[in-house]
């Protein structure tokens, strides 16, 4: 599993490392250090040291790397998170945690659907209560709020 | 001779039973929110001001005190028991202490921190009472040379972590820098990774990146592991 994320390591570096490159000045008109100049360094080093611990791991061809685990379940968890975080933006912190809650529970803890729903609607309840009417420091706001 | 009169007067007025149930309090709140990623002992303190509002003043700042150290040890909570630490100052609690809950010494290990955090609370006060005046004076002559030696020793403290695979470790503290260049380059005032957001212009801070590599890191790994599979509740097993 490591060497899949040595590559999508260098993946990003490499992304880093164009925008250094293309987006970004390596000396002002000045003469003086540029906004490039320390991210195009990183980028190529980050680049050298991927290749380089790829190509280490290559060598060491261990058997354990075969074991995948359930990187299935993890990468739905990844995904839901992705999906968490546009449902903030969309509908705000109360019913985006909601929705959240139970579309999680709904996977993890499957056949327990009463269970979920209360968890999924009583905890951020719970959080609005505390947070939004008793301390006054308000959940994150969306586009379409709810009108509490 | 005059601090510690002033330090002798302010514990005569300070103690008193309403104000130990108010530090008693204040302390046990300060736990509970430290124990919140991402909610440390400052977010803790903005948060629970209003409440203070309308109580005496000798009281409120007591709470506001114990709120502030209670928030320090609650954060080593997760830290110990997750391995997820709630801001930067205890990170370092990650180290030995979630080994430590690993092998089932999970109540030796926030005894000790407790301790610790006692301690260096209590050295840390009686420093700050006794050196702040010598320390502002310095603070004040502080300037780039002293800064770069700053960043120098960082880079030194690098070494001394990054341990025996040191290409990993090297990658590692190289996200770290890419991750630091992210907002406005303060020589030329130019936007860098910012991608239009004005979120991103301020820079990444460190609660959200702690958040996302101890916990979520954490997270997923015992997923990828399998471990709500088996509905134990045990802690992951890294390789070596």
């Amino acid at each position: 599993m490591r060497i899949p994320f040595l590559v999508a390591l260098m993946a990003a570096a490499v992304f880093y490392s164009y925008i250094a490159f293309v987006d970004l000045n390596f000396m002002t008109r000045t003469g003086r250090l540029g906004p490039g100049f320390f991210p195009r360094i990183i980028g190529l080093a980050t680049i050298v040291l991927c290749i380089w611990a790829i190509l280490d791991e290559l060598r060491a061809e261990k058997t354990e790397d075969d074991y995948l685990g359930y990187w299935r379940d993890a990468a739905v968890m990844i995904g839901m998170a992705l999906g968490y975080a546009v449902l903030l933006r969309v509908f705000g912190g109360y019913l985006a945690t909601v929705v959240f809650l139970l579309v999680a529970l709904t996977v993890l803890n499957q056949g327990r659907l009463r269970q979920n729903l209360l968890l999924a609607v009583l905890i951020p309840t719970g959080v609005y209560a505390l947070f939004d009417q008793i301390l006054n420091a308000n959940m994150p706001p969306g586009l379409i709020s709810l009108p509490l | 001779m005059d601090i510690f009169a002033d330090l002798l007067m302010g514990l005569s007025v300070a103690i008193s039973p309403i104000n130990i149930v108010f530090l008693l309090f204040g302390a046990m709140v300060g736990m509970i929110v430290g124990v919140i990623p991402g909610f440390g002992p400052s977010a803790g303190l903005a948060i629970l001001l209003p409440v203070t509002f309308g109580m005496d003043p000798i009281g409120a700042i007591m709470m506001l005190a114990a709120i502030y150290y209670g928030a320090m040890y609650g954060g080593t909570i997760t830290s110990i028991l997750l391995n997820t630490p709630g801001e930067s100052p205890t990170v370092a609690s990650t180290f030995d202490g979630f080994p430590l809950a690993k092998k089932g010494r999970a109540g030796p290990a926030l005894v000790m921190q407790a301790a610790a955090s006692f301690v260096g609370g209590t050295v840390g006060v009686i420093l700050i009472t006794i050196l702040a005046p010598l320390f502002s004076q310095v603070s004040r002559s502080f300037g780039p040379p002293e800064y770069f030696l700053l960043a120098t020793m960082g880079m030194l403290t690098l070494i001394v972590m990054i341990g025996a695979n040191w290409k990993l470790g090297l990658i590692s503290a190289l996200i770290g820098f890419a991750l630091g260049t992210v907002g406005v380059d303060l020589e030329t005032g130019q936007g860098r990774y910012t991608f239009g957001s004005a979120e991103l212009i301020g820079g990444i801070y460190f609660i959200p990146i702690a958040i996302g590599l101890f916990g979520l890191g954490e997270l997923y790994y015992a997923f990828y592991k399998g471990l709500h599979k088996t509905g134990t509740g045990a802690i992951v097993q890294y390789d070596k």
